[in-house]
């Protein structure tokens, strides 16, 4: 499903204050499976799934997902790509604070114009899964941090992506939260998304939602 | 090519407004107020030119006057029957005319004597002056005046009539017979009109002598013929042609414009000042906004259809917006403190009643001065902003 | 959102007919005023409008005074444009309307 191979990114390649956040990373991540990205901040695991996501291009190195070049997609199918494969879960949520609940969440299906009806079903139905409905007209900026975090599940699940990266989905929540994330997951994956979890919440560690743990540090994969 | 309307890209566009309330009110309140006050010198500007070209077309075909060491003096009428007789001529009218100084209101009038004889007169008097008696007119000294000239007489008390002081000292009473139809103010808003022996009389002028006679000719052919033939009979004339008068014109306002695109080059500069600050870059929330976009699956031009949105909705409001006020205000309200550039250093302003012409030139000059200039300078900086990569945006 | 986008529009088309309304009200208005405007100036024979004229500015320049057939020399004072805002005639003994301001 994903397949990186060699993937190395510099920041400000060339110049004096050139950076490298990933050198050499090698892996590959089965369809269904639940990997966790290991590391601490910096470690260069936000870089990596932002990569997977065709949100950056990688310096060297190629990455496949579902059988594309995501590295080499132009931008403009780089977008489609996302689209209608990725959900992302931001680590600050990225939310569009002066827009509503419902507003936030049908973000991704504004460009292809599907009919109303359709549109408006599949985000009642996430908001009800996920427990906000009465929310649906509230702004952004008058939720909690988990009602925010449930906001942005209901955006990456809007367009029913087969993959789904989550950057450090525990960071702004508190212990229950937490739990109440990790069970989300757990669903997810009986549905059979491939999840990439990037965190350095020991919560995830020993969970047996998790198949297998992949270790970053200082860019390079241990 | 999927283009279906997208009516949530709309509806994204309107909202992203709504968001930014302040500033997009503003831009669009700037936008404009720009744009109407272009809108309102250009109307004006092109509404008197078009009244001006419109009455050149009524003038005579020529007029002569008689000049004595280059200086105008009246002219005498033994010739009107020689006139009469040049081939092509179809009229040759004697006229009186002059200005009147009012001392007390510090004004002068302009004085037109007609020919009480003449068929047209009773007509066009009676056309122009609403319940106009013709034989009241003619059995005492009277007088049609403008708009402008009855409202200074009243000022000074003269409700019903008026009294010249005449060359001699003597007073010459003239009682008001009728005040022409405001419509015409814009060209009687001066004038007073009487018999020509009053004129005659308060002016001090000789019974064989008139200021200067006009030359009605049917076929515009035969005018440089006529012309110097007349130059032959009165070797000191001086002929004026009705398109020497309209090459004048354009001139004047070739001159004119030239002093209003001064004026207008300071709105403009003001505009691109305005357009320069959207230039410069979104502001970083716009652009967290962008990356956030682009990283739920939103393409370039996706983006960029949105922006177009934003601008057309605030450009195309803001254009009819402006239109709508500026016709309202030069029209309805006869543009209050603009006038005045116009009719700054007049004492007898007149109503400014100006013709309504829709000129689909000058509309479009304001368009493209003001809805192309605003979209450039909203979808530049996004276009920029989008091609960057996602999470460099939103970094 | 499409309440909104439909509402924009129509508050967009309702403008596109305010305009519509108002040139065609204006039109209406000001149809009957260019017959009269040239009868009077049939009548008069005299050009220029009356759009600025006192003590020193009289109206019909190009007829009455030779050396001013309205060229386009830059001597035409008259139009300069320190004449929009200067005010010539200084009267020791004001008119009654200038008093009055």
């Amino acid at each position: 499903m994903i397949h990186l191979n060699t993937v190395s990114k510099i920041f400000n390649a060339g110049a004096k204050n050139a950076f490298c956040a990933l050198d050499a990373v090698s892996f590959e991540i089965k369809q269904g499976e639940v990997v966790l990205l290991k590391g601490a901040s910096g470690s260069g695991k936000s870089t990596l799934l932002s990569l997977i996501a065709g949100l950056g291009k990688p310096t060297h190195g190629e990455i496949v997902v579902g059988g594309k070049h995501i590295s080499k997609l132009p931008d403009h199918f780089a977008a489609l790509f996302r689209r209608s494969s990725i959900g992302f879960i931001f680590q600050k949520f990225n939310l569009i604070p002066t827009l509503s609940v419902f507003e936030n969440i049908i973000v991704p299906l504004i460009p292809s114009n599907i009919p109303e009806k359709e549109l408006c079903s599949r985000a009642n139905s996430l908001m009800h899964r996920f427990g906000i409905a009465e929310k649906r007209e509230t702004l952004i900026k008058h939720l909690s941090g988990g009602e925010q975090q449930r906001v942005v599940i209901c955006r990456a699940l809007i367009n029913n992506p087969r993959i789904l990266l989550c950057d450090e989905p525990t960071a702004n929540l508190d212990a229950t939260l937490s739990y109440e994330f990790v069970q989300m997951m757990q669903t997810l994956k009986t549905e059979g998304k491939t999840i990439v979890i990037a965190t350095h919440d020991s919560l995830f560690f020993d969970l047996p939602l998790i198949d297998r743990s992949i270790e970053l540090s200082k860019g390079k994969q241990i | 090519m999927h283009i279906k309307f997208n009516t949530y890209l709309l509806a994204y566009a309107l909202n992203a407004l709504y968001r930014r309330g302040f500033k997009s009110f503003f831009t669009f309140l700037m936008l404009s107020f720009i744009t109407f006050l272009m809108a309102s010198i250009l109307i004006i500007a092109h509404a008197i030119k078009y009244e001006l070209s419109l009455t050149i077309d009524a003038l005579p075909e020529l007029t002569i006057q008689n000049l004595q060491a280059g200086r105008h003096q009246n002219i005498s009428l033994e010739h009107l029957d020689t006139l009469l007789d040049i081939h092509g001529v179809q009229r040759a009218i004697p006229r009186v005319w002059g200005f009147y100084y009012f001392d007390n209101a510090g004004v002068n009038f302009s004085v037109m004597g007609i020919d009480t004889f003449d068929h047209q007169t009773k007509e066009h008097l009676e056309t122009m002056v609403t319940a106009f008696d013709f034989e009241a007119f003619v059995a005492t000294p009277s007088m049609v005046v403008g708009k402008g000239v009855q409202r200074i007489l009243n000022e000074n008390y003269y409700k019903d009539y008026f009294n010249f002081i005449t060359t001699e000292g003597n007073f010459q009473k003239v009682s008001l017979a009728g005040v022409f139809d405001a419509r015409t103010s814009l060209e009687s808003n001066d004038m007073i009109f009487m018999p020509q022996e009053i004129v005659r009389n308060i002016f001090g002028m000789h019974p064989q002598e008139a200021t200067d006679i006009v030359l009605r000719i049917a076929n515009k052919d035969e005018i440089a013929t006529i012309i110097t033939k007349v130059k032959a009979l009165y070797p000191s004339s001086r002929i004026i042609t009705k398109e020497a008068m309209r090459v004048s014109y354009q001139s004047i306002f070739d001159y004119k414009s030239g002093i209003f695109l001064a004026l207008f080059l300071v709105c403009l500069v003001t505009f691109l000042m305005i357009v320069y600050d959207r230039a410069s870059g979104l502001s970083s929330e716009e652009k967290k906004e962008v990356g956030i976009l682009k990283a739920v699956g939103w393409q370039i031009n996706d983006i960029l259809k949105e922006k177009f949105y934003e601008a057309s909705i605030i450009a195309f409001s803001a254009f009819l917006c402006a239109i709508i006020a500026a016709l309202f205000f030069v029209y309805t309200l006869q543009a209050p403190l603009l006038r005045d550039i116009f009719t700054g250093y007049s004492v007898l302003k007149p109503t400014f009643v100006l013709p309504f012409v829709v000129d689909i030139q000058m509309l479009s000059v304001i368009f493209f001065l003001s809805v192309p200039i605003y979209m450039a300078a909203v979808l530049i900086p996004s276009w920029k902003t989008a091609t960057l990569d996602a999470d460099e945006v939103m970094r | 959102m499409k309440t909104q986008s439909i509402t924009f529009i129509a508050l967009f088309l309702g403008l596109i007919l305010t305009l519509s309304l108002q040139m065609f009200t204006l039109n209406q208005q000001f149809a009957d005023h260019q017959s009269i405007k040239r009868t009077f100036v049939l009548f008069s024979g005299l050009p220029d409008l009356s759009i600025a004229n006192e003590a020193l500015f009289v109206r019909f320049r190009s007829y009455a005074d030779t050396f001013s057939l309205f060229s386009n020399g830059p001597e035409l004072l008259e139009y300069a444009p320190s004449t929009f805002t200067y005010h010539p005639a200084y009267t020791p003994n004001p008119s009654r309307i200038e008093r009055a301001h």
